[in-house]
């Protein structure tokens, strides 16, 4: 109510002094300051040293170290894996939260907890397990040897180990959203004479459209990023099985810091990129969702 | 279109939520499935449409079995508690959808789709609303929307889930007369659900009321009024008094007070349960035969009638109801004592459970 008001009279955000209802002074500055001073030494801070230590040898060096051939070759292969990561887990997230949300069936829970396995496993792990689902050991990789095809410590096995560790981030995305907003559109689309297919486009998807694109932000950002799984499968071959995450590793073992930065200095872009899209689908689905629950004349 | 109901069961795992329906819907009739949360009601209802599949039994349409049939094929018009509209449509995209979904030979134009959208938004009195998103609507509003919406597709039946569940009651009063009138006019069957017994007897033809899976009565609203098939319809139907009561010799007692009753003649003492409306019972100032005695507990005379209540010689509060005319004359106070009248009670025999 008195957000009309404040907004009327253009003083909005300002607080109503309520001093009944605050803390003293002290408390208050206290725990701003620690807030703060956490918020410079862990963020802040860490993100001036890799600018800072990016451009320590100029412009120039700077450019140089993103455009000599092996930072080309990581920064292709990051956007490949990204490239077929992202469009592999928004199929299987959709579907995967479209049978849990839509369909009873038995084994429900327990799909709903495999879904999450990635999550809880250590990314080495998970790299492992394809190491030695598909490494020359397994009777699997004999056969992949014989046949002339490659997986591990190439690109193949680079995308498989980032497809099973980002897969969680749109169907837990989902879930949760096309559970609260229930089936009753669906049937209602149905009783119309609407196949599944336009249920699907028609009813389904602009309603969980910002929850989707809210996942893929997240699983594009962590297919970017990922160390832990790819370092185990890809075999750090350079210009050939590096992703940026991993040249940044080797520039770093061979004590290149400026150059190594600088290739960091990517993914920070990344991170930066990923944080104002995904506040900006939060502001969206915000206002989407203002409009379009009962009482939106209330602010 | 007539609508036959052959034998349906269906399960939820272990629960049987419609234990062998039988019913017959003629064409062009507005019947009401009435009964308690649980009863299977919706459940019928979903199954007549085809959202869900009975475990075993049969719907036929115009003498068709439609069971194995899909929802998108029915061509029902169904209407959701919560109405269920496409919440990112306007009104317009709303109403067009079931329109706008059909396979491109069957499909009528845009402008003959708009056409139909203009003269449907007339029917239910909502023109000029088009542009609006359901969110700006108020609930009767969605609620005639969603109506509009489900008849845009020209459906043989149409089927209401607790239509006015939703609405306040003012809103539910007009908008069921609303119905009725509009079922006069388009003639056609309609089924609906609802759990509000007033509802039920005001708007449709006939009445089917539900229990627990079964159908324990389907009647006229008259029938199943004043000649309720068993306790259980004539508990639900309405406010009763309950009393346990011993028969003998012809005449019936609670506790040890002879009320009157008339009892077929029964040849040994026996149990039995008396049902009786509270405006069926009558208070007077003295004793009348058969009549038993209390005092005055409660009193309410808000409303239509004033509401009594009393507490009997055998210690149970009885509900009375007294006509304001009448509640005036006698002067009635709190604490008093009074004696109270049986004039048309129901008896039904014990070993009939609820």
């Amino acid at each position: 109510m008195s957000g009309i008001v404040g907004g009327k009279l253009g003083v909005v955000g300002r607080e109503v002094r309520r001093p009944f209802l605050s803390e003293p002074r002290w408390v208050r500055m206290l725990l701003t300051t620690v807030a703060l001073v956490f918020l410079a030494s862990f963020l802040a801070l860490p993100i001036a040293m890799v600018l800072a230590q990016a451009l320590k040898k100029g412009f120039a060096f700077y450019l140089h170290a993103l455009s000599e051939p092996d930072a080309l070759s990581a920064i292709r292969l990051t956007l490949i894996v990204a490239g077929v990561t992202v469009p592999l887990n928004l199929l299987f997230g959709v579907a995967a939260s479209w049978a849990i949300t839509k369909f009873d069936f038995t084994g429900k829970k327990f799909l709903i907890t495999l879904i999450d396995l990635p999550f809880s496993v250590s990314p080495v792990i998970s790299g492992l397990i394809f190491v030695l689902l598909f490494g020359a050991q397994g009777r699997l990789g004999e056969w992949l040897g014989d046949h002339n095809i490659r997986i591990i410590f190439s690109v193949p096995g680079i995308i498989l180990a980032t497809v099973f560790v980002t897969f969680p981030f749109i169907a837990r995305e989902l879930i949760p959203l096309m559970q609260a907003q229930g089936n009753e559109e669906e049937y209602a689309a149905v009783t119309l004479g609407a196949n599944g297919w336009q249920t699907f486009w028609k009813v389904t998807l602009p309603n969980i459209k910002w929850g989707l694109l809210y996942g893929v932000i997240l699983c594009n950002a962590r297919a970017m990023g990922e160390f832990g799984a790819v370092s185990v499968v890809s075999g750090h071959i350079r210009g050939l099985t590096n992703t940026i995450p991993l040249h940044v590793e080797i520039l770093y073992n061979e004590y290149n810091f400026t150059a190594a930065f600088a290739v960091a200095s990517i993914l920070m872009l990344l991170a930066f990129v990923t944080l104002a899209l995904k506040h900006w689908v939060e502001w969206r689905a915000a206002k989407d969702a203002a409009s379009s629950e009962p009482g939106a004349e209330t602010p | 279109m007539s609508i036959g109901i052959h034998q349906i069961v269906k399960k939820f795992g272990n629960f049987s939520a419609l234990k062998g329906i039988d019913l017959n819907i003629e064409t062009g009739e507005l019947l009401a499935l009435l009964g308690p949360s649980g009863s299977g009601k919706t459940t019928l209802l979903r199954v007549i449409a085809g959202l869900e599949e009975a475990t075993s039994g049969q719907v036929f349409f115009l003498g068709d079995d439609v069971s194995r049939q899909k929802v998108s094929d029915r061509g029902v018009g169904f209407v959701f508690q919560h109405f269920a509209l496409f919440r990112h449509m306007n009104v317009l995209d709303n109403i067009a959808f079931g329109l706008r979904v059909r396979p491109r030979e069957q499909r009528p134009s845009e402008e003959k789709i708009k056409e139909k959208v203009h003269e449907l938004l007339k029917l239910v009195r909502l023109d000029g609303l088009a542009p609006r998103f359901p969110s700006q609507l108020s609930g009767g509003q969605r609620q005639r929307v969603a109506l509009a919406r489900a008849l845009a597709i020209e459906p043989k039946v149409l089927l209401l889930d607790e239509p006015f569940g939703s609405l306040d009651s003012k809103v539910r009063k007009e908008l069921r007369q609303w119905l009725r009138r509009l079922h006069d006019r388009l003639h056609m069957t309609t089924i609906f659900v609802t759990h509000d017994q007033e509802e039920a007897l005001e708007v449709a033809d006939r009445v089917v009321v539900m229990n627990e899976g079964r159908i324990e009565q389907a009647g006229t609203p008259d029938e199943v009024y004043h000649k309720p098939a068993n306790a259980f319809v004539y508990n639900f139907l309405g406010n009763v008094n309950l009393f346990h009561c011993r028969l003998e010799g012809g005449k019936a007692y609670i506790a040890n007070t002879p009320v009157s009753i008339k009892v077929g003649v029964s040849p040994e003492a026996q149990k039995a349960k008396i049902y009786i409306r509270p405006h069926l019972l009558e208070i007077s100032r003295f004793s009348q035969p058969d009549s038993f005695k209390g005092v005055i507990h409660f009193l309410n005379s808000a409303g239509s009638v004033a509401k009594v209540e009393v507490l009997s010689e055998w210690g149970e509060i009885v509900q009375v109801e007294v006509p304001q005319e009448q509640f005036r004359s006698l002067g009635l106070k709190k604490g008093e004592t009074v004696f109270v009248t049986l004039k048309d009670a129901k008896l039904f025999h014990e070993d009939y459970a609820i």
